[in-house]
C-alpha cells in the first residue's frame, strides 16, 4: 500500500502545523517515521542519488535557471556533509506540474496565495509497509516575493535558504526546535534567532544566514544516512526527562558540546519521557531541556495533545561524556513545573 | 581524602622518630642513595577552561549574522588531592632519574548562567574524573645548595607524563602528555652508609605542569600549579 502524507513547510511568521497523519516523530531530530505494526520506522529513501527535476518556470526576479542554480547549491549544501551517504542527481527540467504519486520528484515554483504564511512545502509518497520514501515534492510558493541575490535583497525571501530547509524534509527530516521567538503583538511569533536550518519559521526577508546547515542539521542527515566509515566515531546520549518522578513527553533535549560549542537537539518521544539524541561528537556535553513554546507544537508532534509544556528550563545534574562509537545513557533530567 | 590524609600523617610521624634517632647519630651531609622510593600527598592546582557561549544565529534583514547568546557556560577543573608514589635511581654527580605514578580525583564544574529563558538562575554541573598520571623526570641535586648542616638539600625536576583520565561512568577515556617542571627541598632525618636503609627524610616540591589532550573541554593546552610534600627511604 502507498499512501500520501503532506507536510507543509516552512512558514513566513508563524510555525504552522504541518498535517502529518500517522506520521509521527521518533527520536532524535524528529525525523518522520511511519508506523509499521507496534514499530515505528523512519522514513527514508532507499535509492541513492536521488534523482529530482526541477520546473521550468520562474518568477519576478528568479528565473527559471536562477531556480535550477538555487536548488542545486543547497542540494550540493547536503552532498557536502561528510558524516553523510546522501547523493542526489539532477534528472533535468520539467515544464510538467508536479505529479504527486507519478514516481518523479519535482522542485518549483506553484503560485499558493491561499496558503499566505507557507514559503514552501514538501509532500512525499511513501511506502508504509517499509518506511521508503518513493517520491517527494517540493513547491515553493510564488506568491511572495524571491530572491538569488548572493547577498540577498531586503524584503524578498531567499531562495536558497527556503529549498535547504525543504530539502531537509525531502530527505526525511522534521523540524528542530533549536530557536528562539517572541510573540508579535499583531499575533503570531517573529523568530529571534535560530539553530537550525530546520526551525519551522523562517528567518526575516532579506536573511540569507539559514543557506549554512547547523550541527543539528548535519546530526539528522548523518542519522539517516550515516556515512559507514564514520559512523563509529560518533557516540550518543539517552535518558528521560521527568517531573515530580513521571515522565515527560515532548520535551526538547538539547545537547551543547562544551569544546565545539555545537547544539544538537531531540525530543522526549517515548512513552516514559525517553529520548536519544545520536551522531554526536565525542565529547563533554550539557544538556538542557526545555518546553517546546518557541513555535507551536503542532509544528513537531501530531498527537500534540500528549505534549507536556508546563515545566521550566532545567539542565542535567551533571556533565556529560560521551564516547566516540558508543553511547552514555540512563540520565534522567529532572524538571519542575512553572 | 580524609583516610589518605591520616596515611600522610602517620607516615611523618614515623619519619620524625627516624629524624631524631637521626640526630642522635649526628649526621653530617648525606650522599644521595643508589636507590631512593618516596611516597607524598599533594595538591594540583585548579585549571580554568574557560567560557563558552551556546549561541544561536539571530534574525535579521541583513546579510550579516549576529550571533544569540542562549545561555553562557564556564569551566573549569577544581584543585585536587593527589597521591604519588615514586622510584628514582641515581646516576651520580646529584643526578637521579624519577618514575612516579600518580592519582587525583578532580571533579570538572560547568557554571551556566543567563540562560535566555532561566535568566536570574546559575546551573553548576559537574562530574568527576580519575586522573592516572605515569611520569618519568630528571633530577638535579644543588648540593651546592645544602643547608642545615648538610640535611637539607634542594633539587629542582623536570620531565613529562604520560596521562589517563576516566570519569566515574567510565564513558571517557582519554588520554593526555604533560611537561613539568619544578624545585624542591629534600630533608634528611637519617643518612648512613652501611645499613640497607641509607636515608630517610622528608620531600616537598612545587611544580607548573603544561597539560595537552586529556579531559579537556578547551580545547588548548594548559598550565596548572601543584605542590606536594612527603616521605623518602634511600637504599
Ligand atoms: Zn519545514
Amino acid at each position: 500500500m502507498i499512501a500520501r502524507k503532506t507536510l507543509r513547510g516552512l512558514a513566513a511568521w508563524l510555525a504552522l502545523a504541518y498535517t502529518v497523519g500517522v506520521v509521527s516523530p521518533v527520536e532524535g531530530y524528529l525525523k518522520f517515521g511511519t508506523r509499521i505494526g507496534d514499530r515505528i520506522v523512519s522514513l527514508r529513501w532507499n535509492r541513492i542519488p536521488v534523482r529530482y527535476v526541477v520546473g521550468d518556470l520562474g518568477v519576478v526576479g528568479v528565473s527559471a535557471d536562477q531556480l535550477q542554480g538555487a536548488v542545486d547549491r543547497a542540494f550540493r549544501t547536503w552532498e557536502a556533509l561528510e558524516t553523510s551517504d546522501i547523493r542526489f542527481e539532477f534528472a533535468g527540467v520539467t515544464s510538467a506540474a508536479a505529479v504527486q504519486g507519478d514516481g518523479v520528484s519535482t522542485l518549483g515554483f506553484t503560485n499558493r496565495p491561499d496558503l499566505d504564511r507557507v514559503l514552501g512545502q514538501t509532500s512525499f509518497f511513501i511506502d508504509t509497509r517499509s518506511g521508503e520514501i518513493l517520491e517527494a515534492d517540493i513547491f515553493f510558493n510564488s506568491a511572495f516575493q524571491w530572491s538569488v541575490a548572493p547577498g540577498g535583497e531586503p524584503d524578498r525571501f531567499d531562495l536558497e535558504s527556503v529549498a535547504l530547509h525543504e530539502i531537509g524534509h525531502l530527505l526525511g527530516l522534521g523540524h528542530s526546535a533549536i530557536g528562539e521567538t517572541e510573540l508579535r503583538p499583531e499575533g503570531g511569533r517573529r523568530v529571534l534567532a535560530a539553530g537550525a536550518v530546520m526551525f519551522p519559521i523562517a528567518f526575516t526577508a532579506g536573511n540569507i544566514s539559514a543557506r549554512e546547515l547547523k550541527p543539528d542539521d548535519m546530526a539528522g542527515a548523518s542519522d539517516l544516512y550515516p556515512n559507514g566509515a564514520l559512523r563509529g566515531r560518533t557516540g550518543s546520549m539517552s535518558g528521560r526527562v521527568t517531573k515530580n518522578g513521571g515522565a515527560v513527553f515532548g520535551a526538547h533535549v538539547i545537547a551543547f558540546n562544551l569544546q565545539t560549542a555545537a547544539l544538537v537537539a531531540g525530543f522526549s518521544v517515548e512513552s516514559d519521557g525517553g529520548f536519544t539524541v545520536g551522531s554526536l561528537d565525542p565529547g563533554v556535553y550539557i544538556v538542557r531541556v526545555e518546553p517546546i513554546d518557541d513555535a507551536s507544537v503542532e509544528s513537531f508532534f501530531s498527537d500534540a495533545a500528549r505534549v507536556d509544556v508546563d515545566f521550566l528550563v532545567s539542565y542535567y545534574e551533571r556533565l556529560v561524556i560521551v564516547p566516540g562509537g558508543g553511547g552514555t545513557d540512563r540520565l534522567e533530567v529532572k524538571v519542575t513545573g512553572k | 581524602m580524609n583516610g589518605r590524609l591520616a596515611l600522610v600523617a602517620s607516615w611523618l610521624i614515623v619519619c620524625l622518630a627516624a629524624g631524631r634517632s637521626a640526630q642522635a647519630q649526628g649526621a653530617g651531609a648525606p650522599a644521595p642513595a643508589r636507590v631512593e622510593v618516596s611516597a607524598s600527598f599533594g595538591v594540583d592546582g585548579g585549571t580554568k577552561f574557560g567560557d563558552r557561549d551556546a549561541t544561536l544565529t539571530a534574525n535579521g534583514a541583513g546579510r550579516t549574522a549576529d550571533s544569540f547568546v542562549l545561555f553562557h557556560t564556564s569551566t573549569q577543573m577544581r584543585r585536587a588531592g593527589v597521591v604519588s608514589g615514586r622510584l628514582a635511581i641515581a646516576l651520580g654527580r646529584g643526578l637521579a632519574v624519577e618514575g612516579a605514578m600518580s592519582l587525583n580525583r578532580p571533579s570538572v564544574v560547568t557554571t551556566v548562567q543567563s540562560d535566555v529563558e532561566r535568566s536570574g538562575t546559575t546551573f553548576m554541573l559537574d562530574q568527576r574524573l580519575s586522573r592516572y598520571s605515569f611520569e618519568g623526570s630528571v633530577l638535579l641535586h644543588l648540593r651546592a645548595l645544602r643547608f642545615a648542616g648538610g640535611r637539607g638539600l634542594p633539587f629542582v625536576d623536570a620531565g613529562g607524563a604520560y596521562l589517563r583520565d576516566v570519569d566515574d561512568g567510565h564513558a571517557l577515556i582519554e588520554s593526555g602528555r604533560s611537561f613539568h617542571a619544578g624545585a624542591g627541598v629534600k630533608y634528611y632525618f637519617l643518612a648512613r652508609r652501611d645499613r640497607f636503609l641509607k636515608a630517610a627524610g622528608l620531600r616537598v616540591q612545587g611544580r607548573m605542569e603544561m597539560i595537552s589532550r586529556g579531559f579537556n573541554p578547551a580545547g588548548k593546552a594548559r598550565r596548572r600549579g601543584g605542590g606536594a610534600a612527603g616521605v623518602f627511604f634511600g637504599f
